[in-house]
């Protein structure tokens, strides 16, 4: 009886060794699908989070193609449209922030190419108020009276204009595709200052806007100063920055927007678009990698 | 006690057997059980490793085309080439699928163990094109479809809007 007792123990602990075993290798098992799961959902969210942020530039396009038969002789941030989109939206799947800012706020250095002396002269006070040295200013000027048409301001950076120049100039000058007029709407002091060339009647002017949040061609009549060249109250490239969320998925999509005008059909289309951070803020990759 | 000793060793030797025989059968029903958990397991991790794979490439190509103006589009045989912003190609090389990019080109393996790489370009007109740009034709293409075959035989086909092929456009 002894005996018999000792050999079933032995078969029960065989038994439990294997059982053992199977259910390690199942636990180890579970994990990778579970490791296998979490990954599938992330790229899931990011996905979704994608399609929000596309619905968001989409919705924007739909409200500017509108304000231009609402609205169409004045374009601000200031205006029933744009307040509404700046509000964070929260929705069952995810949110999303919209911020939409006005490309055609900044001088558009493109209208360089055409070689008119106003447009020369506006951007060497613009490129003293963006602190660059009249030697860098026509620098610039003459690349692109030379090269033609810039595709963005990065583009500068190919044609020989040192980064750090191009960096400084970055918030009062843009590239657009299509010749572009300052909206002295929403263009900033800085850029008024240098396009009016006269900053006492530009204080007035910002305070008058500010105050009625928007200003008129009787506005500048008011302070003694005739309308420059290449300005106006409208806007028709718009840069759309959407952050959206799902999860803990976060996209962010900038889209630069144009308005077509047409006979009987305005639209807004999509110039670009980039996914995620600015390329000047992205991390350089280490030496040894890219070779 | 002598007879009883012997009954007894006679039953020990018999019981011996039976638990040699159990034991062994135990051992290798045992084994065949640890074995297909292992198999079931490889086999699983290698289709999660192909489904990730295949995500992250359909994820990638949507991205790329999403910030890529359709002028900027070439397609050659089964090569996809992206030129703006930043040179960008997909191809298929020894049986991987490659996404080269910038300059000088940089290759990222996507997916390996691939049988066949086919992308197809839909212009606004709905007409399928396998080369583009197609001779002179002015058409703007609408939409990319990849199709991507495994080694294992699988196939997966994901059809992508252009920048400007948006359809609310």
């Amino acid at each position: 009886m002894t005996t018999r007792d000792d050999e079933s123990g032995i078969i029960l602990v065989n038994v439990l060794v294997i059982l053992a075993l199977a259910a390690g290798l199942v636990v180890v098992m579970l994990d990778a699908q579970d490791r296998a799961l979490v990954r599938g959902r992330l790229g899931a969210n990011a996905t979704q989070a994608l399609s929000l942020a596309l619905g968001a530039e989409a919705s924007v396009r739909t409200a500017l193609r509108r304000d231009m038969t609402d609205a169409a002789r004045e374009d601000h941030l200031n205006e029933a449209w744009a307040t509404s989109l700046q509000e964070e939206v929260t929705l069952e799947t995810g949110r999303f922030r919209i911020e939409v800012r006005d490309a055609n706020a900044r001088f558009d250095i493109n209208r360089l190419s055409a070689r008119r002396i106003e447009d020369a002269r506006a951007f060497l006070r613009i490129g003293a108020a963006a602190g660059l040295d009249e030697a860098a200013a026509t620098a610039i000027a003459a690349r692109i009276a030379t090269g033609g048409p810039v595709r963005d301001l990065g583009d500068l950076e190919r044609r020989g204009i040192p980064a750090g120049d191009v960096a400084m100039l970055r918030p009062y000058a843009d590239a657009l595709a299509t010749e572009g007029r300052v909206n002295l709407n929403t263009a900033d002091e800085a850029v008024l200052t240098a396009l009016l060339n006269n900053s006492v009647a530009t204080a007035r002017l910002v305070r008058m806007r500010d105050s009625a949040g928007a200003m008129d061609p009787d506005d500048l009549a008011s302070v003694g100063v005739a309308q420059p060249v290449g300005t106006g109250f409208t806007s028709d490239v718009w840069d759309i920055a959407v952050t959206a969320e799902v999860d803990d998925a976060e996209i962010q999509l900038v889209s630069r927007v144009m308005r077509v005008r047409g006979v009987g059909l305005n639209d807004v289309i999509t110039l670009r678009r980039r996914v995620g951070p600015d390329p000047a803020d992205r991390p350089t990759p280490p030496t040894g990698l890219t070779d | 006690m002598t007879a009883g000793r012997d009954r007894e060793a006679g039953v020990t030797l018999i019981e011996m057997l039976v638990a040699v025989a159990l034991c062994g059968l135990i051992g290798v029903a045992g084994f065949t059980m640890l074995d297909t958990i292992l198999r079931a397991n490889s086999r699983a991790e290698a289709a999660m490793e192909r489904v990730a794979a295949l995500d992250l490439a359909f994820s990638l190509l949507r991205r790329d085309l999403l910030e890529t103006d359709a002028g900027a589009l070439r397609l050659n045989d089964t090569t996809l080439t992206l030129s703006e912003p930043t040179p960008l190609t997909y191809s298929l090389g020894e049986g991987t699928l490659l996404r080269t990019v910038g300059e000088p080109p940089l290759d990222q393996r996507l997916i390996r163990d691939v049988a066949r790489v086919g992308f197809r370009v839909l212009d606004i007109a709905s007409v399928w094109h396998l080369d583009w740009p197609n001779g002179d034709d002015p058409a703007v293409p609408a939409a990319i479809e990849m199709t991507v075959e495994t080694g294992t035989g699988e196939t997966a086909t994901r059809l992508f809007h252009m920048l400007s092929g948006d359809p609310a456009q």
